[in-house]
């Protein structure tokens, strides 16, 4: 794995190496052209030191006629031992231009040598004649070499002319390298610093982005990062924890939406049963009464009217008993009709009403008090406020998975509003049903519970001919 | 951190809201610092091989066996002078095709002093061999025996010193050459007449050699008189002032001979003084620049001249085989060819 600190030692490495091979570069560039002029002052000097030794000699034989001392031969010994040892390195200065002038001048010296050892042994044996000859022959030599020491150095300015014109520009190329290497590193280093700082400060401001986009709610954006290193490590456990935490919330999400529909439940059952329980001093009375009543009206001959308290004592027993229970569409239909006869007695010929019921749909289960209220609410609307009555139709049939029921009347129907109001289940506080105290929202909000969906009533409904409410139930599984 | 990753964020929502334009910039420098380094690296690498690789080296000398080759030094008076520059082509020519290398050392024709001086440095440099022209004079003779006697052998040119050790002589015979140009003058001058001999210089050995050849061909014509300054008092002639003296002295002397070419240009210069070049007949030896011309004009009428070049080469050849043994002794006079030119 490229690791960042892979990276920074990486690119420390780079310039590090640069900076040396330039560093190594100049220094071995200017170590030449010092060495270069080295041999070429080396060459001067050993010419001049040659020239300057030979004048040195003879004016120490000079001295040494002179005086006849002990001290000044030895010192012109000295002098012409050294003389000679410079004679043989003249030999190095060798080149293609000076070899001759170079030859000529090394037998000069040899010349003056011997010249002056002649001179000085004839000297000892005191014959002056010869020694001053031979001295003032040696002296003429080193006057020649002393000119001739001009001629070298002059040749060899000439020799090296292109040689120092040469070094001239290569210290020109020097200074122009030295710039280049800079500019050259400058760019190398720029470039890197460049991509480097991209690589890595890119995944860290798309890391930033994202987290920031999580921080604010959003988990949809993914992550991707296609460096190798750290960064990428770090997105790619970002990204697990952002899937988890979106996991999580949406979990959290439909426990929460469970929990509200359950309370909900609750509360509406919460509220059946009070309502139960505020009735519930009256039912035990009011049965005894009515089956009193029914048994004194049979006694009473009064067949009729003891059929319609029996009615009235089962409806009541009904609405009371299951309230929170749900049950079959039989048992809902017996209600209905205990109810029906009820209301037959009270409107008579006014009110005309069909039940028309698939023998498959008696089994069916719904909750309790689902028909009812719509059939009440019918009554209230259709029937009540007109003298010559209405008719009421309900429906049961199976149609595949679902189970449709409709409740038809022909009233006067429901203002559009006021449909689109019931189908979102607002409570409507005029339709408070009559006999059982439950408003159609209570109906459609427990039927929408039971069955799990929204989409389960629908209103249809002419101005002036009447209205359709359509339930449609789906097929339960299991029980 | 906090207030580095504000800043990061900014950044990036910046870069979002002008993306495309950020990142046309960003792609431009980096395409810019690519392309800088690139041309950068090239030049450094170039400029890397002039300055480290191809390093100026100190020229050093690395042939071992060219010790061995022998150092002629060629001495001659004359600095500068055409005729010598011939001399010296003959003589390197035969040098470069041999392994000798040879020295020239001029001084000026005056320059005695720096002339003995120049030999003897290379006598002193233990020379192979010296080449001079010979010098009639005490200290040449001198110096020449001084070279002999240290082994280096010495041949004289154009010039000769004959009392002197020299090995041999190279270069023309002066006395034929009076006979050559002599013999020209007696059949220009058929009926006689007088003709004027300007020396142009003291009165030295190879002049006197070319007049006696002179007057000797002209001896053969009676009707010839032969003139010339008499009283000589050495060095203080000149061409221009013999010409006049001649003419002072004998007006009606229409033909003149210089014995040298500076003889010539004083003949010329006096002639033009007194009246039309056309009418006198102009006679010399040796060669110049200024002599061709004058013969090309017509005012020379002819001109003995030499070999220079055969000069130089005959000497270092000689000089070479005697080096090496193949000629010893030589012989005292190796003669050079002359001619004669003449006006069209």
């Amino acid at each position: 794995m490229k690791t960042i600190r892979n990276k920074i030692i990486f690119l420390f490495a780079v310039i590090w190496i640069m900076i040396s091979l330039v560093w190594l570069l100049m220094i071995y560039s200017n170590q030449k052209t010092i060495e270069n002029y080295n041999e070429i002052l080396h060459r001067y000097l050993l010419i001049k030191e040659v020239s300057q030794l030979s004048q040195d000699s003879i004016n120490a034989l000079n001295h040494y006629f002179i005086n006849a001392a002990a001290d000044s031969k030895n010192e012109y010994l000295v002098l012409s031992g050294k003389l000679k040892e410079s004679q043989e390195k003249l030999i190095g200065l060798r080149n293609q231009n000076n070899i001759i002038s170079l030859m000529n001048y090394d037998n000069m010296i040899k010349s003056q040598l011997e010249s002056m050892e002649l001179a000085a042994s004839f000297f000892q044996k005191r014959n002056d004649t010869k020694a001053s000859f031979l001295f003032n022959e040696a002296a003429k030599t080193s006057t020649y070499i002393s000119e001739t020491t001009l001629l070298l150095i002059n040749g060899e300015l000439e020799t090296y002319v292109n040689l120092y014109k040469k070094i001239i520009q290569q210290s020109k190329d020097s200074v122009l390298l030295s710039f280049l290497t800079l500019a050259s590193t400058s760019f190398t280093i720029l470039l890197i610093f460049f991509k480097f700082s991209n690589e890595i400060t890119r995944p860290i401001v798309t890391l930033t982005a994202a987290a920031r986009e999580i921080s604010r709610g959003n988990f949809e954006q993914s992550i991707t990062i296609r460096t190798n290193d750290e960064i990428n490590f770090l997105a790619s456990t970002f990204n697990q924890m952002r899937i988890n935490l979106k996991k999580l919330i949406a979990e959290m999400q439909i426990k929460a939406k469970v929990e509200r529909e359950l309370q909900e439940h609750k509360l509406l059952l919460k509220e059946s049963e009070l309502k139960t329980l505020q009735s519930q001093i009256n039912p035990h009375f009011l049965f005894n009464t009515l089956n009193t009543l029914a048994k004194k009206a049979y006694l009473e001959n009064a067949k009729e009217t003891s059929n319609l308290i029996i009615s009235v004592a089962d409806l009541l027993r009904y609405n009371l008993k299951s309230m929170d229970n749900s049950t079959t569409i039989k048992n809902e239909i017996k209600g209905l009709e205990d109810y029906l006869t009820i209301q037959k007695a009270r409107f008579e010929e006014r009110v005309q009403y069909t039940i028309d019921v698939d023998e498959e749909c008696l089994s069916v289960k719904l909750p309790s008090l689902t028909l009812q209220p719509f059939v009440e609410n019918a009554l209230i609307h259709a029937i009540e406020p007109f003298p010559e009555g209405g008719d009421i139709a309900i429906r049961i049939r199976n149609q595949g998975i679902q189970n449709i029921i409709e409740i038809e009347d022909n009233g006067p129907g429901i203002p559009h509003d006021t449909i689109q109001s019931i189908i979102k289940g607002e409570p409507q506080k005029e339709y408070k049903g009559q006999s059982t105290g439950i408003g159609i929202h209570n109906v459609i909000r427990r039927l929408r519970l039971f069955y799990g969906i929204d989409d389960i009533i629908e209103i249809e409904s002419i101005v002036n001919q009447g209205t359709r409410i359509i339930l449609r139930l789906p097929e339960q599984k299991g029980d | 951190m906090h207030y580095l990753a504000e800043k990061i964020i900014h950044r990036y929502q910046r870069q979002k809201n002008g993306e495309g334009r950020v990142i046309k910039k960003k792609r431009i420098i980096i395409v810019f610092l690519y392309l800088g380094g690139f041309i950068t690296l090239f030049m450094l690498a170039i400029f890397t091989f002039k300055v480290v690789l191809v390093h100026p080296k100190v020229p050093i000398y690395s042939e071992p066996n060219d010790t061995d080759i022998y150092r002629i030094v060629f001495i001659s008076g004359d600095s500068g002078s055409p005729f010598w520059n011939k001399v010296k082509e003959g003589a390197q020519k035969v040098a470069n095709k041999n392994k000798v290398a040879i020295e020239f050392k001029e001084t000026f024709q005056a320059d005695i002093f720096g002339y003995l001086k120049n030999i003897d440095m290379a006598i002193s440099s233990r020379v192979d061999g010296i080449i001079v022209q010979g010098k009639e004079h005490p200290e040449f003779i001198q110096i020449v025996n001084k070279a002999l006697q240290k082994g280096i052998p010495v041949i004289t040119v154009f010039t000769d010193a004959p009392d002197s050790l020299r090995k041999t002589y190279v270069g023309p015979n002066h006395y034929q050459e009076g006979i050559i140009l002599g013999e020209h003058i007696a059949t220009q001058m058929g009926d006689g007449g007088k003709i004027g001999i300007v020396y142009g210089d003291t009165q030295i050995g190879y002049l006197s050699l070319r007049k006696q050849g002179v007057e000797n061909a002209l001896a053969s014509n009676s009707n010839i008189q032969i003139l010339d300054v008499s009283n000589h008092t050495a060095g203080s002639q000149n061409g221009l002032e013999e010409t006049t003296e001649l003419l002072n002295n004998y007006p009606e002397c229409r033909v003149f001979l210089g014995l040298t070419e500076e003889a010539t240009s004083g003949i010329v210069q006096a002639v033009k003084g007194r009246g039309r070049l056309q009418d006198y007949l102009i006679y010399t030896f040796d060669q110049n620049p200024e002599i061709s011309e004058l013969i090309n004009t017509g005012v020379v009428s002819a001109a003995l001249m030499q070999n220079p070049e055969e000069i130089g080469a005959q000497s270092t050849t000689h000089m070479l085989r005697w080096l090496e043994g193949i000629e010893v002794p030589l012989e005292p006079n190796y003669y050079t060819s002359v001619h004669l030119l003449e006006k069209r």
